[in-house]
């Protein structure tokens, strides 16, 4: 068995190794990071690595943890059916939302 | 106790469970850990967070994948499985499969073997179990479309809707006025630590006073429960925010129902997730935090008696788990990684817990199907005579480190967040550490209190013992 691996999103399988290199790759934003790894589009939608991928991103480009704004964080927060879904009466969100 | 048994089918096996008990913990119970193998490298993975917020427990129920078992009770004659073909996941495998990965670019899975029609179909079927997605439900378990009777319930409008009935949203509704509501997620209130301070305090018999940590923590829960029972807030159970409608509507979930609610102000009082943490093997089953571990004692009765569980970290969370595993019998091995504590570490010591000091977790390995081994590296700055390497096995392992607050409805209403690692996370902008607020885009005030605003319990913010994170 090989070494243990240090996984940053365990939802997706996305190891600390591979979101380093994905950042040596000139992926130097958490969005594109987020599209390239796959970190935090699992089934957790983040929950489990969003501020740990922020914080490990503000060490690799040196700068204050405050300038990497989270991706956006869109409801539900937890999975639903689609059955769930279609039954959902709630007014309309505004347009100015993220 | 027997006849009150239940059966359920795990995998052509038959298995005896407490009817009153989680599937997950039914499994564990029974010696299943290994619940799931992860999508891309086969990993195992066992019962993580206990609260259906992971992947790490999404198993094939009656014909129906992606069940979260850790939140699903158990049936008489329900039929379990995994998702993935076990077996298959061997090293062997695994290594080929990563030899042939680069013929296979990121996202293959939706544009290859799309067309025709039965390729497609064939595909699914068989890439779909390789995954550890699952097989397409049976048509016959699918639910029948309920969309007609199954309609949203509107709660109308509260004046002041608190989201988490842990110690810090009970203070805060008692201080508000108008219509208060409460929701939580549990069936009482007083957060997720209530149930395991409640069994510790009454099965130590008043021995908390050993832990000051404890009793502190007990007496702010016992404070806050009877401060709230003499307002008029309302309190309700079972509850789960689960979306944020800009400028004032919230979705909830109730068992299965859902229902919207619109609120005047709101507090943000929805306290903090497990964090395990980054170090080699963090995703071996049989280790989870404290709060799963509140979770699968207290509400799913999971019996740890007789067992070997290896509890690290520190904090008011490291206290409680060690008390109450004490409590209900598990045969501890504690590793503090926090320095302070004297008082603590000393009553432990008096009640022959065997205890570790000036280690850190460096790794962690799964050892066979149902143990998990530690191992423990000298801390640097760790005084006196240079202590080796450690490794430490048991059936079960509690991380404590400190949580991360909650903060993805509050989000969604509009708040700014700020990344604050040191607080343990992303915060509302302006969090300092003290109970903050401010004014959401729409106009409606709020305030974030207690963990949710990145102030740890029991840690000197409450003029507890001194804590430093090394």
């Amino acid at each position: 068995m090989s070494k243990p691996k240090v996984y940053l999103c365990r939802c997706e399988d996305v190891t600390v190794h591979e979101f380093r290199e994905a950042y040596r790759e000139g992926f130097t934003e958490i969005e594109s990071l987020k599209r390239y790894t796959g970190v935090g589009t699992g089934f957790c939608q983040g929950k489990g690595c969003l501020s740990e991928s922020a914080g490990l991103l503000a060490e690799l480009r040196g700068c204050p943890p405050q300038d990497i704004r989270p991706t956006t964080i869109r409801p539900p927060a937890e999975p639903m059916t689609f059955a769930q879904l279609a039954a959902l009466d709630v007014p309309a969100a505004e347009e100015d939302h993220p | 106790m027997d006849k009150d048994l239940v059966q359920i089918r795990f995998e052509g096996k038959t298995l005896d469970c407490r009817p009153d008990t989680t599937v997950a913990v039914a499994l564990w119970e029974n010696g299943v850990r290994v619940l799931s193998h992860s999508p891309k490298y086969g990993s195992p993975r066992g019962v993580t967070c206990a609260r259906g917020q992971c992947t790490a427990c999404l198993m094939r129920v009656d014909g129906v994948p992606n069940v979260r078992v850790c939140e699903l009770p158990v049936r008489g004659g329900m039929e379990v499985a995994r998702q993935d073909t076990g077996a298959f996941y061997g090293p062997a495998m695994q290594k080929s499969l990563s030899l042939g990965s680069a013929l296979f670019p990121v996202g293959f899975y939706y544009k290859w073997f799309t067309k025709p029609a039965w390729v497609s179909r064939y595909f699914l079927k068989t890439i779909r179990p390789l995954t550890g997605v699952g097989r397409l439900p049976a048509a016959r378990a699918l639910p029948s479309a309920p969309a007609t009777e199954a309609a949203t319930r509107d709660l109308g409008s509260v004046e002041t809707v608190v989201i988490g009935g842990g110690p810090s949203g009970l203070e805060a509704a008692a201080r508000a006025g108008g219509r208060v509501l409460v929701l939580d997620e549990n069936t009482l209130p007083g957060g997720q630590r209530a149930a395991a301070l409640q069994a510790v305090a009454q099965e130590t018999r008043g021995g908390l006073g050993r832990f000051p940590v404890l009793a502190a923590a007990h007496e702010r829960l016992d404070r806050a429960l009877a401060d709230f029972a003499a307002g008029g807030a309302e309190f309700r159970p079972g509850s789960r925010v689960i979306a944020g409608y800009h400028p004032d509507g919230l979705l909830l979930r109730e068992g299965g129902d859902l229902l919207t609610l619109r609120f005047g102000s709101v507090v943000w009082a929805a306290g903090a997730l497990d964090v395990l943490g980054l170090f080699p093997g963090n995703d071996a089953p049989g280790m989870i935090g404290p709060r799963a571990l509140y979770r699968m004692v207290l509400r799913d009765g999971l019996d740890l008696g007789g067992r070997r569980v290896i509890v690290i970290g520190g904090g008011l969370d490291f206290w409680l788990s060690a008390t109450l595993l004490a409590c209900r019998g598990a045969h501890l091995s504690l590793v503090v990684t926090e320095t302070g504590w004297q008082t603590e570490v000393s009553a432990a010591v008096d009640h022959k817990w065997p205890l570790h000091t000036g280690l850190v977790l460096a790794g962690m390995s799964a050892v066979g199907g149902t143990s998990i081994q530690a191992t423990l590296a000298p801390r640097r700055s760790s005084p006196g005579p240079k202590l080796s390497e450690l490794r430490m096995e048991g059936d079960l392992a509690v991380i404590c480190n400190p949580g991360k607050p909650a903060y993805d409805v509050l989000y969604q209403l509009g708040s700014e967040l700020v990344l604050q690692p040191e607080r343990g996370g992303y915060l509302p902008a302006g969090a300092d550490g003290s109970d903050l607020g401010g004014i959401l885009p729409g106009g409606r005030p709020f305030r974030v209190v207690g963990e949710a605003a990145g102030i740890r319990p029991g840690s000197p913010d409450s003029s507890l013992p001194e804590v430093r994170h090394p």
